[in-house]
């Protein structure tokens, strides 16, 4: 197979070889012909030498047949071969040879006049360029008269017939100012660089494109917002910023997995995760599943780490990026972006772009940060005189007496103690952040060069075990040939990230006058506990249990484009992208409570998911008739494989021994592994009809070794249309002159969606019956057994997805004010889940297509208004907001899938199914809940929600309604201030769902103020009680356990100030900055918690505080 | 204007383009296979690996699936204790004396099941037709496979493993459950959605797969190397035995007990009781190799961890006790009274803190010590129970030779150290000396009381008497429940009735 790909690469490059011999200068010509029509001698010419020619076909007529014959001749004196019985001559300019009538006007240096003569016979020749002289390839030249237009060759230069002499041309370029030329027969024409958000550069699949021509939903955040927000993953930088992306971080602590979803929950799986398709530099970022901690919807991917076990729960390769290393991150939402990718296609995809050098002096930029994290506050919980007055009135309540056995936090232990377990266990921590970047580069070849260190910490009692490190390096080059029309680019990240952390034992609850954490030798306190024979109760144990996991993220890649005519481009990508993560999470023995003679215990992981992706690709663009034509077609294969090594090491007798699993008596490893290939053709079509209609069709055949043979290969597609109805002259007149766009788009297409999990098609069988590890089975007879460990479908097939989308923009006052607005509709369908069945057929599932067909509807806008725009002051707006309706929409056999005890057609998947709290029983002081079916009792049941026996019939969806940012942009001369608003509309669970009175478990001030004391009381908590009784226990299933949990946050604000030209000269720099940014600034919400966005008890997130200096040289 | 070389150029791009198109077909996606797991194409690909997917199918019925895991308190796998646990509690072996009210053993001892409290004959189920499953998958592994390094010997020999074992397990399952559906292949497309199959045509399929069995399988204990923990012809034979007699075939039950009988070279009886169960018991047709390398099990066997009096002074609490429907069943001097039980005199049992528990097994958690030799295997088939088909073949037989059959019981029962029973007894009485001694020679062994009880149609009249069974439920509770998940995803499933 390999030889299969170095073919592959062999014709490509005997492609690029022979083109590129073909575009030398003016070779040699050798050349015979009797009686030929001249412009059949020109098209040999042409043939040998690459050179155009430039004619009026009446011109080259009038030249009858000629006979010429010439050796090895150079261009000129075959030239005048050809010509000098004839009544026509040339001219040279650059590439082209011009031909024209000898009766032609010269000017006295003996070229031809071409204002008059040559000009009348309808020619003009020109170069587009950029303010910095860098010619434009491809930028788009029309006559305005005729709207025929033609497209720049890649040194930046146009030819066009038929102009005239008063004719007005119209050049653009993408990401470009529109430029209005008279004609003239010389054109030196200027491009700058728009300032209109609608005509900025945006990256699409497999190529660019600007707001006002897109069909398909791509939102864009560049790297003044990446850069701004003090965060060290730039995923979570675009939280906020991209209507319809719903970014959650699963843990707190910095590396974790961030669970990201684009327009709505799709798979019904629980397993599966919402994680779109990542492409950096144009290669996919692996995803694989395997390993102990596997991902999950609610969990995100577990990303670089695929074994072992970490109390981050797995390893975010972006927490190994740099964020200031990125230009762009585009996120593709609907079909009409995604189709392209096929069944990748199916969550959206986000397409990360990391920066590259410019042309002009070698700049450096050095900068400086230092933040401070604190927790955004603390519960108001009981003190300890508060906490006693509980615990007593429940050991009353419960006919108790306080004894060592029943209450050692009220008769064995110092009552005076009165802490604070919050300010002990969350203590603030420092970031510091250090990186330099070098960049420049000549007009051929240009250069980017950074490098990043970090040291951190997560919020957490002990400092020394919870420090941070990352390093990361960036490096990118760009060179085109001299005439432009060879490129190469290559870049490449490397980022390494070493963390330390621990679990801080659930702070908020514990009892206010627990013993010391530590002994006065500085081991855990278990002696305290033990005197209370409650020694396995010991909340602190976690602290001694440290994870430790570094990881590595390599991604690479090689572009080589040829342009071989004017609008013809041939290029060849190719990518590496390496993840590595070693951990450790040890049970040390120090950790354990030594009355029970502990041994220590490690998990070692090692993963490694590595992968390569080759991408040809050719694409076209020229004008046909009114209308520009672009026409793409690609391919891609790409092979990723995992590695997982997970190995548990136990029996340790000492703690020093436990950093190798060399020390340890015994092991028991399992090695998890996967490899999946995807190949695709991929292609587009395109066409641009006065930049008034614009039509779409792509698609993408593709196949993956995820799937049995004859389901690998799937076509998905999509078309699309486009009406600026702005540019239609009837509404012209009728619109209001402050009206400057208004853009309709409608598609409808397919993507999907595949497993990523491989080998399910296969029988596979392993030494250990779960297959993945667990206990290996004994041998028997001395035969280590083979068992099979998972049923054999071989027809399970892609998750489709069909997407209709439609939107609208809308420009007021030259474009200052603009709205988009879309709304779209997603069927998934075909869902892959795991298939229940009899367990008499050896395995109570199957991988397999469910019939489970899930809808996301929604609507988002996306508001950009640049307010003010004045010299010194310019007030820039956005304003975005998204909502998305999930919902079953059928699932036939649902009573037979697991799925009916959680789900229901017609409602949302993340709905959950609760009790009717009814409020505390004032005869009784317990929670009550609506016993629907009257049969006395308040189970669960085993059946389903709503069914007979089961009281849980209240439904509350757990997504959020709609969720709204605002991001206001201030610029006063040198000064500039960001800020970012969002609002989420959403309910969750309360933050006080437990039961007071129970040991070593503290409840806000709020439970002692209001609680029931004696029959007749009404109030809003239960009696005080020391164990939770089941009808307490159910009130966390029960719709009073659900609030609103609806929040205005001040997300972050961004101060910068840039020094003076000549204060940073007198320093010794070029420029200097100082930024301080602060994030979760303030929260607005009547959510009782601290945080709405996390339930009780959890550690909130860190407010930031932010300073940086950024010195450029 | 015309651009001249342009066709040219796209005949190239189009040529490569064709290329990789041509390309993308299936090869460019074809992966390794995964390297930490083996397919069935490469299990049945050699003897050893073949060899290996057999052994599996011994280790998990005998060491269950999670290592020592599968020895609690009611076991997870109906061959390493589940059986014997759940048979013996349903009919009147054994009590469950730690009894909670609605507790999974309490609910088989009471007979009182429902739909929904019979979790424990789920692990029967379950475990009955992983086994099947890992069966067919090496019937159907071995017919597929074309390696020659697969060699014809093996490949008979494991087919015929794999039939014995399939036998083994439909016997259990529609003993238990009556009707039972029939997987006979792995591909679940064609098993997922069918109805139970009538007992009748499951008898049907166990006694072809053992008629096959008993041809091909060898009439030694070679593959075990001498020991008996590979099925071999004789255990065909027996179970073949036993499934005439379960189906009234009692010449055919006759005719394959004598020939086991006859083969005094490999078998015979133990005369010594405490060597009945031993590694190196003379009396073994089949037992099942326990590990001895488990943390919990050490080098016990599961159900002498199961029944075990849980201390070596004999004070302990077990679980499980002798009811006294069994013990008043043992004739004064039977030594299997003495040998094959153990008592405990912790007070909390009545009437004079005095309870026997099964004690064919000698090690149990009182005195199982890891590293210690494995006095014991777990048994499985042994030829005691030959001499009873053929007595029962004569005894329940109009032609059949009632003194053959008091002979054959003689037998047994000198081995217990009793006296010879009348040589004229017949009809009804010795139907009843046959029953009786079957109840005491396999009390707590594999179920045999409760499916005796069943098949003589004594089940009623003998259980629904006993105290501790009052209410009797009903006589649908001589069948276990369907597992409830099952019918929920196989909806072509009846319940069986009363349920």
């Amino acid at each position: 197979m390999p030889m299969k790909i170095y073919r592959l690469i062999f014709i490509f490059i005997c492609l690029l070889i022979n083109v590129r011999l073909y575009a030398q200068q003016s070779p040699p010509i050798t050349i015979s012909f009797k009686n030929a029509p001249l412009e059949t001698v020109l098209g040999q010419i042409k043939k040998q030498t690459g050179i155009s020619f430039f004619y009026n076909k009446e011109v080259v007529a009038s030249a009858g047949k000629i006979s010429v014959q010439a050796e090895k001749k150079d261009l000129k004196t075959v030239l005048e071969l050809c010509l000098h019985n004839t009544p026509v001559t040339y001219t040279i300019i650059g590439n082209i040879v011009v031909l024209v009538n000898k009766s032609a006007k010269k000017n006295p240096d003996g070229t031809i006049d071409f204002s008059q003569d040559f000009f009348s016979q309808n020619a003009v020749h020109g170069v587009v360029a950029d303010v910095k002289g860098i010619k434009l390839n491809g930028a788009s030249v029309i006559i305005k008269r005729s709207r025929l237009g033609i497209t720049t060759n890649a040194n930046g230069e146009f030819s066009l017939a038929d102009a005239r002499t008063n004719d007005t041309l119209r050049v653009s370029f993408i990401g470009y100012e529109p430029q209005d030329v008279p004609v003239q027969p010389e054109l030196n024409i200027v491009l700058k660089e728009t300032t209109n958000e609608l005509d900025a550069v945006e990256v699409q699949a497999y190529g660019t494109t600007t707001k006002r021509l897109a069909i398909g939903e791509i939102s864009q955040v560049n790297a003044k917002d990446i850069e701004r927000q003090p965060v060290t993953n730039p995923i979570l930088a675009l939280k906020g910023l991209v209507p319809g992306l719903l970014i959650t971080p699963t843990t707190g602590y910095s590396n974790s997995p961030v669970k990201v979803e684009i327009r709505g929950r799709n798979s019904i799986d629980p397993a599966s995760t919402s994680d779109p398709l990542y492409i950096i530099d144009g290669v996919p970022l692996i995803l694989s599943n395997i390993g102990l901690q596997q991902s999950g919807y609610q969990t995100g991917s577990t990303g670089l780490q695929q074994a072992g076990v970490s109390i981050s729960q797995g390893q975010s390769p972006f927490a190994n990026m740099n964020p200031n290393d990125i230009e762009s991150i585009t996120v593709l939402k609907d079909a009409a972006a995604t189709a392209m990718y096929g069944s990748r296609g199916g969550n959206g995809v986000i397409i990360i772009t990391t920066k590259r050098g410019k042309p002009g002096e070698t700049k450096i930029e050095a900068s400086a940060s230092e933040s401070v994290n604190r927790v955004i506050g603390h519960y108001d919980m009981l003190n300890t005189t508060q906490y006693l007055q509980m615990r007593r009135e429940a050991l009353r309540n419960d006919g108790l007496s306080p004894s060592v056995a029943t209450a050692p936090d009220i008769a064995l232990w110092d009552t005076t103690r009165n802490v604070d377990w919050q300010k002990e266990l969350w203590k603030s921590a420092r970031n510091s952040t250090a990186m330099l970047a070098l960049s420049g580069g000549s007009d051929l070849t240009t250069f980017r060069i950074s490098g990043q260190y970090v040291s951190s910490q997560d919020i957490s009692p002990l400092k020394t075990e919870n420090t941070n490190k990352s390093a990361n390096v960036a490096f990118s080059l760009d060179h085109h040939s001299l005439n432009q029309k060879f490129t190469v680019s290559l870049s490449a990240i490397y980022g390494y990230n070493a963390v330390n952390q621990i679990q801080d034992g659930g702070a908020s609850t514990l009892a206010p006058d627990l013993p010391p954490i530590f002994d006065k030798n500085g081991n855990l306190n278990f002696a305290d506990w033990n005197a209370a024979n409650i020694g396995s109760s010991f909340p602190f144990s976690s602290l001694l249990a440290p994870s430790v996991a570094s990881s590595d993220l390599l991604n690479s890649s090689l572009k080589i484009g040829y342009q071989i005519i004017t609008g013809l481009n041939v290029s060849i990508a190719a990518g590496y992208n390496l993840g590595l993560n070693n951990n450790s999470y040890t049970t040390t023995i120090a950790s354990q409570n030594p009355l029970y003679n502990p041994t220590g215990q490690a998990f070692f992981g090692n993963s490694k998911t590595d992968g390569w992706n080759i991408t040809p690709q050719i694409d076209y663009t020229r004008y046909i008739g009114k209308g520009k034509l672009a026409v793409l077609l690609g391919g891609n294969l790409n092979n990723s494989i995992a590695h997982g090594l997970t190995t548990l090491a136990f029996g340790y007798t000492s703690d020093e021994l436990e950093k190798s699993i060399n020390n340890a008596p015994f092991v028991n490893s399992l090695q998890d592994y996967t490899q999946s290939k995807y190949v695709d053709i991929h292609g587009s079509i395109n066409y641009n009809w006065e930049n008034k209609y614009i039509v779409e069709v792509s698609g993408n055949r593709d196949g993956s070794s995820n799937f049995g043979p004859g389901r690998q290969f799937g076509s998905f597609g999509v078309a699309g249309v486009s009406w600026i109805a702005s540019e239609e002259k009837w509404l012209k007149q009728v619109l209001p002159s402050w009206v400057s766009l208004v853009k309709f788009n409608a598609s409808y297409g397919t993507t999907g969606s595949y497993p990523n999990i491989a080998y399910q098609y296969l029988s596979q069988w392993s030494t250990s019956s779960s297959g993945n590890g667990g206990i290996p089975l004994y041998t028997y007879n001395n035969v280590l057994p083979q068992v099979p460990i998972h049923a054999v479908n071989q027809d399970y097939r892609w998750e489709t997805d069909k997407e209709l989308n439609t939107a609208m923009d809308l420009g007021f006052f030259d474009d200052r004010f603009n709205l988009h607005a879309s709304y779209y509709r997603k069927r998934t369908d075909d869902q892959l889940s795991a298939l229940p069945t009899p367990l008499f057929t050896g395995f109570a599932t199957v991988e397999g297509n469910s019939q489970a067909n899930v809808q996301n509807t929604g609507i988002e806008l996306d508001i950009n208004a640049r307010v003010i725009e004045n010299k010194d002051f310019t007030w820039a707006t956005t304003l975005n907001f998204t909502h998305n309706q999930n919902k079953l929409l059928a699932f036939p056999g649902i009573q037979y899938t697991p799925y009916y005890s959680t789900e229901k057609v017609g409602e949302s998947l993340n709905e959950i199914y609760l009790y009717h709290y009814l409020g505390v029983d004032p005869q009784t002081g317990q929670r009550s809940y609506q016993d629907y079916d009257q049969n006395g009792l308040i189970i669960p049941g085993n059946s389903y929600p709503g069914a007979n026996g089961d009281d849980r019939r209240i439904a509350i969806d757990l997504s959020p309604r709609f969720f709204s940012s605002w991001i206001n942009r201030f610029y006063y001369k040198s000064f500039g201030l960001i800020m970012q608003f969002s609002y989420v509309k959403q309910i969750a669970q309360a933050p006080y769902t437990g039961t007071a009175g129970v040991f070593n478990v503290n409840v806000p001030v709020s439970v002692l103020n209001d609680h029931w004391q004696k029959p007749g009381d009404i109030s809003t908590n239960p009696r005080f009680t020391t164990f939770g009784g089941s009808s307490d226990g159910y009130f966390f299933q029960s719709d009073g356990a659900y609030t609103d949990a609806s929040y205005l946050r001040l997300q972050n604000v961004a101060f910068s100030y840039s020094l003076g030209n000549n204060f940073a000269k007198k320093i010794g720099v070029q420029g200097a900055r100082i930024d301080i940014r602060m994030e979760n600034v303030f929260t607005l919400s009547k959510y009782p918690g601290i945080d709405p966005e996390l339930p009780f008890g959890n550690q909130p997130q860190p407010k930031i505080y932010n300073a940086q200096l950024t010195l450029t040289f | 204007m015309k651009i001249h070389g342009f066709k040219t150029n796209i005949f190239w791009l189009l040529c490569f383009f064709a290329c990789a198109g041509q390309m993308a077909c299936k090869k460019l996606i074809a992966i390794d296979e995964p390297i930490n797991t083996l397919t069935t194409t490469e299990i049945f690909s050699t003897d050893a690996t073949a060899t290996s997917a057999m052994a599996g199918v011994y280790s998990t019925m005998i060491n269950g699936t999670n290592g020592g895991l599968a020895v609690n308190s009611y076991g997870s796998e109906f061959s390493a204790g589940s059986t014997t646990l759940l048979g013996s509690l349903s009919s009147d072996d054994i009590y469950f004396f730690t009894a909670v009210s609605n507790s999974v053993p309490d609910v088989f001892g009471t007979n009182h099941l429902t739909a929904q409290n019979a979790g424990a004959s789920s692990a029967v189920w379950n475990s009955a037709y992983s086994a099947i499953y890992k069966s067919n998958s090496v019937i159907e592994g071995i017919a597929a496979s074309k390696s020659a390094a697969l060699h014809d010997n093996v490949r008979t020999e494991l087919t015929a493993e794999a039939k014995f074992i399939r036998a083994f397990c439909y016997f259990y399952l529609t003993n238990f459950f009556g009707d039972v559906p029939m997987a006979l292949t792995v591909d679940f497309n064609q098993t997922a959605n069918q109805p139970r199959m009538p007992q009748q045509q499951v008898y049907q399929q166990i006694i072809a797969d053992l008629k096959d069995a008993q041809a091909s399988l060898a009439a030694d204990y070679s593959a075990g190397s001498g020991e008996r923990i590979i099925p071999n012809k004789w255990a065909a034979t027996l179970l073949l035995a036993r499934v005439y007699l379960y189906a009234g075939s009692y010449a055919d039950a006759a005719t394959q007990a004598t020939s086991i009988i006859n083969n005094n070279a490999l078998f015979g009886l133990e005369t010594d009781l405490g060597n009945v169960f031993s590694t190196t018991s003379r009396e073994a047709v089949w037992q099942l190799k326990q590990t001895s390398t488990d943390p919990n099990l050490k080098n016990a066997t599961p159900e002498g961890i199961m029944f075990g009096v849980t201390t070596t002074d004999h004070h302990g609490y077990p679980q499980y006790c002798l009811t006294d429907q069994l013990l008043a069943a043992f004739e004064p001097g039977d030594r299997r009274r003495t040998v094959w039980v153990d008592s405990t005199d912790h007070p909390n049992y009545p009437p004079a803190g005095m309870a026997y528990v099964p004690h064919k097994y000698i090690i149990d958690a009182a005195n199982a010590d890891a590293g210690q030799p494995v006095p014991q295997y777990y048994m499985v088939l042994r030829m005691a129970e030959a001499y009873l088909i053929r007595a029962e073949a004569n005894a329940d037989n109009p032609t059949g030779d009632a003194a053959a059959s008091v002979a054959d019981l003689n037998v047994i029962r000198t081995r217990a150290g009793l006296s010879n029973l009348d040589a004229g007894l017949s009809g009804q009485a010795l139907k009843h000396a046959v029953a009786r001694e079957r109840q005491v020679e396999f009390f707590a062994e594999w179920g045999h009381r409760w499916f005796d009880l069943k098949r003589t149609g004594q089940a009623h009249a003998v259980l629904s008497v006993i105290p501790m069974k009052q209410q009797w439920a009903g006589d649908y509770q001589l069948l276990y429940p369907i597992p409830q998940t099952e019918i929920t995803v196989d909806h072509f499933l009846k319940q069986n009735p009363g349920y």
